[in-house]
């Protein structure tokens, strides 16, 4: 057993914390949630520069090959910052996904200008039902003589109105396949609305008409798209739990540094017991929901049965999405009025922590994966 | 980050699996009772066996016969020992008093009382709350005279577990009632056949005798039993309570409840023919509580994590008393409600099922969220030593 961070794991951490808190302050992710794209090229061409673009994109491939565990030291900062853009979307779903499942052309053509941060990928993992039930899908593919033809609405894709690559599952005759589609260069016609979301992150309903993409698109084994849905889901809950962590912890601390500060009846309000045991209660939850979330990248790091990985990251995603929840709701209660009004920072953590818990399954669908595995 | 016991680790469960399968008795389920006599006959011959191997005493260091054992390595002695519900892991003597005399202790109490513990014959302990101090432990009352070279000791302890099975009892007194609190405190050895002694049990809800109250009149003891400074017993016991702060055991008994509940879900058919464990809400309650117990799981075991890297935790162990002790009791809630009337059983013929004797582990259970500090003492220790929030 392990609780602490390497050495290369505490430069990540510290390096992520002074630059997000220097270039991510809060007037920036306000800015970045009106934004109609909700992130800017500089932005982002100076984290691919960073090196976080292609933190776990294989060397080979123009990223430096570290793990789950590195990139959920990273995430955990770029959460507590709430920094904008797709980056676990880009960053971590879709590069492991390519790096998974693509074959040799596809790995060399999207890996290396993932981590420059050339190409922005996202993958299109809600359903039509709005639910983040990835079965229900809203896009059919059939086969032609020289590739496939796309048609039909993707919803909710994250930052779609921005991204180069989305991947876009796919009922076809022969079972699910996941396409690799270069959305805004992609033969035929594609509608892209963007709808506002309480996150400030932009997410976009893709109508596709008669989209032609080549055979060479197919990411893994024709048919075998569920699989490659799986994958996705599962490098996202993880990703995102570590992400929720880090932003419930930033909560915590600033609820804590408020009630010590904000006086009533001749005292901090963090003298009253009530308010001592809730903060007590939130660093807790902290902690209980940061050990599974950690674990969950781990999980994914190390060499575990796939069953039993699926199965951590269920624990940990489940857990973030509780305990966090708790988390900002009593952050709420405990600043009172204040923390009620639009100016005041908490109510970006809330949405974000809202967001983040539909992303990757929902509570529902990661309590049924273990239930169905007791 | 890392996540696995290492292969030493793994190698001592397994050598222990073996013990255990060998050394408890066939078709053991527990827990042990020890207000039987047969319950405790078996805790004494569990707790020599135990402490054969060295493991009772497994992290002292080597000068007093122990083997410096890893914060983890006995860790993982309590998970398993926990797990089995097997008795004969006394932490009286080993845990608490042992590494105390090590620090606080002069040679002749050394030589006295460290290999009597370390082989397991001897029973020790706790004389600390009394009928009106619980929580607030420095308010106890219990006064002891120092009338030339003895003690003479006055007053009650209660809820003193094992006592009416303990040789010996090692209790904080007041000895000087004009200090400040903290200040006039002794930390004293006594020999529980001293004459003023009486021990006068006290019945559980759970219907069993576990704990008693302890009266002294007119107690003796000697000078030589002192430990540490006199009036200096407050900083004695507190130190002591820096060797205890694991709570993996809660978790352990949550784990096995939940695997047994689990089992039954899995195995008991409805009245419509349908098993348990098909219904929606029953897989997925007990899906949400294994993930609890494996919260409260992940902070024990960062404790002692801490403690391996000389750290002395603080703030993490009241972290994972309360997650432990509430999951557990959480884990047995579920289960007697959702055994229905069969989980109301309470008769110690029916043993043997889960159905007849999950209610009175859950009130057993009832008392963890309470000794050792309660859970509400626990985040105020939070609040203030970790969180840094005002007192006042």
């Amino acid at each position: 057993m392990d609780f602490g961070l390497n050495e290369t794991q505490e430069l990540i951490r510290s390096s992520a914390a002074d630059y997000l808190s220097d270039r991510s302050p809060s007037d920036f992710v306000r800015a970045m949630a009106t934004d109609e794209r909700g992130y800017t090229d500089d932005f982002w061409r100076e984290i691919g520069e960073l090196g976080w673009l292609g933190l776990i994109v294989p060397e080979e491939h123009g990223g430096s090959g570290m793990d789950m565990s590195d990139m959920a030291v990273l995430l955990a900062e770029w959460g507590a910052a709430l920094a904008p853009g797709p980056f676990v979307e880009s960053a971590v779903v879709s590069a492991s996904a390519i790096d998974h499942f693509g074959s040799d052309a596809q790995k060399q053509e999207w890996l290396p200008t993932i981590a420059m941060g050339e190409t922005v990928a996202v993958p299109s993992l809600v359903g039509v039902d709005g639910s983040t039930d990835p079965s229900a899908l809203g896009v059919r593919a059939s086969e032609t003589s020289n590739g496939w033809v796309l048609s039909g609405t993707s919803r909710f894709v994250p930052y779609g109105n921005s991204a180069d690559l989305v991947l876009m599952p796919a009922e076809t005759e022969a079972g699910i396949n996941v396409f690799a589609v270069p959305i805004k260069s992609a033969e035929g016609t594609v509608n892209i609305n963007r709808v506002k979301m309480a996150s400030g992150a932009p997410a976009c309903d893709i109508e596709m008409n008669e989209v032609v993409v080549p055979n060479a698109a197919v990411l893994g084994e024709a048919g075998g798209g569920t699989d490659v849905v799986d994958h996705m889901m599962l490098y996202g809950a993880a990703a995102r739990a570590t992400q929720m962590v880090g932003a419930g912890s930033a909560v915590a601390d600033r609820t804590i540094e408020y009630v010590k500060d904000r006086r009533q009846f001749g005292r901090p309000i963090g003298a009253f017991q009530v308010i001592q045991h809730y903060m007590a209660d939130m660093a807790t939850k902290v902690k209980s929901a940061q050990h599974l979330a950690n674990r969950a990248a781990w999980a994914l790091s190390a060499d575990l049965d796939g069953a039993m990985a699926a199965r951590i990251v269920s624990q940990a995603k489940w857990s973030a999405n509780t305990l966090m929840h708790d988390i900002v709701w009593k952050a709420h209660q405990s600043h009172g009025a204040i923390g009620f009004t639009w100016e005041h920072d908490l109510h970006l953590y809330t949405r974000r922590v809202l967001s983040w818990r539909a992303d990757f399954g929902d509570s529902d669908s990661h309590i049924e994966n273990l239930g169905r595995t007791l | 980050m890392w996540f696995e016991f290492n292969e030493e680790e793994i190698a001592f469960r397994e050598e222990l699996k073996e013990f255990l399968d060998q050394e408890l008795p066939d078709g053991w389920i527990g827990p042990n009772d020890e207000s039987s006599d047969d319950g405790w006959d078996l805790y004494c011959r569990m707790r020599r066996k135990l402490a054969e191997r060295g493991w009772l005493t497994m992290t002292w260091p080597k000068e007093y016969g122990g083997q410096e054992a890893s914060p983890m390595i006995s860790l993982l002695f309590a998970e398993e020992m926990s797990y089995r519900r097997a008795p004969g892991n006394d932490r009286f003597g080993t845990r608490m008093l042992g590494p105390t005399l090590m620090v606080f202790g002069t040679d002749e109490q050394k030589r006295k009382y460290l290999s009597d513990i370390a082989q397991g014959g001897i029973q020790w302990c706790q004389g600390y709350s009394e009928p009106n101090t619980g929580s607030d432990l420095a308010s106890l009352q219990t006064f002891a005279e120092l009338k030339g070279d003895e003690f003479v000791i006055n007053g009650s302890k209660i809820w003193t577990s094992m006592a009416h099975r303990a040789d010996m009892m090692f209790m904080l007194v007041r000895t000087d009632r004009d200090a400040e609190r903290h200040g006039g405190i002794s930390f004293l050895l006594l020999d529980m056949k001293s004459p003023g002694v009486q021990v006068n049990p006290i019945v559980n809800i759970a219907g069993a005798h576990s704990f008693n109250q302890v009266m002294f009149d007119d107690v003796r003891v000697p000078l030589e039993n002192l430990v540490g400074e006199l009036n200096d017993g407050w900083n004695v016991a507190m130190n002591l309570l820096n060797f205890e702060r694991g709570n993996i055991d809660y978790v352990s008994w949550a784990q096995r409840s939940w695997e047994e509940i689990r089992d039954y879900a899995a195995t008991t058919r409805r009245f419509d023919g349908s098993l348990m464990i098909d219904d929606m809400k029953v897989r997925r309650r007990l899906a949400e509580l294994e993930a609890e117990i494996e919260m409260a799981r992940y902070i024990t075991y960062e404790v002692a994590w801490l403690q391996s890297l000389g750290h002395p935790p603080s703030t993490e162990a009241s972290m994972c008393k309360i997650a432990a002790t509430e999951v557990n009791t959480a884990v047995l809630d579920f289960g007697v409600e959702l055994l229905g009337l069969p989980g109301l059983i309470d008769d110690p013929d029916e043993h043997e099922d889960l159905a007849g004797r999950i209610f009175k582990m859950r009130m057993y259970q009832t008392s963890g969220p309470i000794l050792a500090g309660t859970n509400e003492i626990q985040k105020n220790i939070i609040a203030y030593r970790g969180l840094e929030l005002p007192r006042r």
